[in-house]
């Protein structure tokens, strides 16, 4: 039976195998705690997998997945979240920029009962171009998604395994994890954590660019209410384009003017679209009946509800 | 159909799999020099030609070769059903680990195929590209286009057109390939992480004629390079693109909007003018792409469960866990 389950995709990390080992290791030594250690060779070119299967052989602990190619860090998290065992997991960068030192803390929060820890690193070692870009992101991911979280781009987080291994990850869909679960009714905490600059190698994942962080969370945005309400979900959208449509009816018949061609077009574009918006919805409500797991999700947000067991993890004697 | 006698049973090393399509050389010349190549190698293997469609007379050659020197496996659909079908069936057929993938004509010179088989205990695909300095102008300008396109669906493999490959069985358990993607076997099999190897082989003398094509044959190529990059750049995030597609659009909307409202302080009327149609038109069309953006997310995310985006080459823990 394992308690804790720690997730670190690597790419090109031959240097931080053996110091990121060493770090977690030390950090729960104190505690008597179940965990495993699951690393996630992402298609690395240098001797990542060598140095970790090194690893596997010393510490029973250790479990190594190996891509068969560079997939990206989202594929990496997905598949460690599905190899991991643990009742919590805790993801965490490869490259030591975050500290394994905050672990412990992370899990007494979700001992405390909540259900996500999120690190927010509040001085980043990083350049100011990359931290400029990845304020702004998290400023248009508060807004958008109607939730604050502070730091939507550190890795070091802990969540209880239920809630996250039945939502579908591609794409970046882990960037979004802390928002999805906050909307979903998950109780989140945000701890400060420690930031480290690099000390070996190059960062490898690039800059998150806002365009396509915006296209990402409009997405994301209706694919939540979608699984929320598969039949319903786009009414609200509908009900606002049949209230232009009226007014610009009402404004066609009623008004005191004599443009009628051109004012009736408009009008009859939009009738259209109130047309097309409700097919539309028709044919995403298809997909919720051809694929019954489409409500997932939702299931999983309305069972967190229902209070989830503890995970008792001993403390270290004071 | 029809099937020739079996080979004797049991495991062969190498399934030679041809499809005939529409070109075609002379099929016991063709058989001939194959058949010559691969028994230098020390290789047992089999011949499996899949006919797309009648071929009276490639059925007859083949049937004379089957009974008099080699029998052969022959499957003939009835209808013709396309390259990449007549392969798939094919590689169903082939009991051989090593599937070599020939055309029914000859592309590359047949003497230096067992060069690519060689290569086959490193990689899991092999594929050929022609060596064409012997080609003439219009093949080779014919060739140079055909990969530029293909680089754009992201294919870094030289002469997608080459229909010379070697490829492991196992590849088809995971590869789909679907019509007419044929040329980027290669590129699509590379996406799941297999190991795939370019090889230089010579051109044939025949294949350096001056060959013309149907128009249509190219447009045709076009579309399915557009339709696959689309698919490898955007499978992922569809609403990336028809996002950005449907912003542009409803950006234009607005943006004659705008220069509306400005004629208007300027004392023009507005509501008479076709400017106020059009710019309510563009930004309908906007919010509709983007709408079939967000249709094509949720196909991804309820499908998702079944196509996982990453494969797993192994997994390392310790003998005793499991």
């Amino acid at each position: 039976m394992v308690a804790v389950s720690i997730i670190v995709p690597m790419y090109d990390e031959e240097e931080n195998v053996g110091p990121l080992h060493s770090a977690v290791t030390q950090a729960l030594a104190g505690w008597e705690l179940d965990y495993e250690l699951v690393l996630v060779d992402d298609g690395s070119t240098d001797r990542t997998c060598e140095q970790a299967a090194a690893l596997v052989r010393r510490d029973r602990r250790v479990r190594v997945v190996k891509f068969r190619r560079n997939y990206g860090q989202t594929a990496a998290m997905a598949a460690g979240i599905e190899v991991a065992r643990g009742d919590v997991l805790v993801t965490m960068d490869g490259d030591l920029q975050n500290d394994p030192a905050d672990i412990p803390r992370l899990l007494e929060c979700i001992d405390d009962g909540y259900d996500i820890a999120i690190g927010w690193r509040r001085r980043r070692q990083d350049g100011s171009a990359r931290v400029l870009v990845s304020k702004i992101a998290n400023r248009i991911m508060a807004r958008i998604m109607g939730v604050a979280v502070r730091d939507s781009g550190c890795s070091l987080k802990a969540y209880r395994a239920q809630l996250i291994k039945g939502i579908p990850m591609y794409g970046e869909m882990h960037r979004f994890l802390p928002a999805l679960s906050q909307l979903a009714g998950a109780r989140l905490i945000e701890l400060e954590v420690n930031h480290r600059p690099r000390r070996f190698g190059v960062s490898k994942y690039g800059f998150s660019r806002i365009q396509k962080v915006m296209l990402d969370m409009i997405s994301i945005r209706a694919l939540l209410s979608y699984a929320r309400a598969p039949l319903t979900w786009h009414l609200r959208v509908v009900g606002l384009s049949l209230l232009v449509n009226i007014a610009m009816f009402g404004y066609v018949f009623l008004g005191q003017h004599d443009s009628y061609v051109i004012t009736g077009g408009v009008a009859m574009v939009l009738a259209s679209l109130t047309l097309f918006l409700v097919a539309w919805g028709l044919a995403g409500g298809l997909f919720a009946v051809l694929e019954p797991n489409v409500r997932t999700y939702a299931l999983i947000a309305a069972s967190l509800s229902a209070r989830l067991p503890r995970v008792t993890s001993p403390r270290p004697p004071a | 159909m029809m099937h020739a006698p079996r080979p004797p049973l049991g495991n062969v090393d190498v399934s030679v799999v041809i499809p005939v399509v529409d070109r075609t050389d002379e099929a016991e010349a063709v058989w001939r020099a194959y058949h010559a190549a691969l028994t230098s190698t020390e290789r047992s293997y089999e011949f499996i030609y899949v006919l797309d469609g009648a071929h009276p007379e490639y059925a007859e050659a083949l049937a004379r070769i089957s009974e008099r020197e080699f029998p052969l496996t022959m499957v003939q659909f009835n209808r013709s059903f396309g390259q990449v079908a007549c392969l798939l069936e094919g590689v169903r057929r082939a009991r051989g680990d090593t599937l070599l993938i020939l055309p029914a004509y000859f592309q590359v010179a047949p003497e230096a195929i067992p060069a690519l088989l060689d290569q086959m205990e490193s990689v899991d695909v092999a594929a050929a590209y022609r060596d064409r300095s012997g080609d003439n102008s219009l093949g080779r300008l014919r060739g140079w286009w055909f990969e530029t396109f293909a680089r754009m669906a992201g294919s870094r493999f030289r002469d997608p057109g080459c229909a010379v490959r070697a490829v492991k069985r196992y590849v088809f358990d995971e590869l789909q390939l679907h019509h007419e993607q044929h040329p980027f076997l290669p590129m699509l099999a590379e996406q799941l992480g297999f190991k795939v190897a370019q090889v230089s082989l010579p051109q044939a003398q025949t294949d350096r004629r001056l060959r013309t094509h149907n128009p249509t044959t190219y447009l045709s190529i076009f579309l399915d390079i557009v339709a696959l990059s689309f698919l490898t750049r955007f499978m992922q995030k569809p609403f990336r693109f028809f996002g950005s597609l449907g912003a542009i659009f409803i950006a234009l909307g607005v943006a004659t909007g705008i220069f509306m409202l400005i004629q208007r302080q300027m004392g023009q009327e507005m509501a008479d003018r076709p400017i106020l149609l059009l710019t309510v038109l563009l930004i309908v069309l906007g919010i509709q792409i983007g709408a079939v953006g967000l249709i094509a997310e949720i196909i991804i995310f309820t499908r998702n469960r079944s196509q996982t985006i990453y494969r797993i080459d192994k997994i390392i823990v310790q003998p005793d866990e499991e």
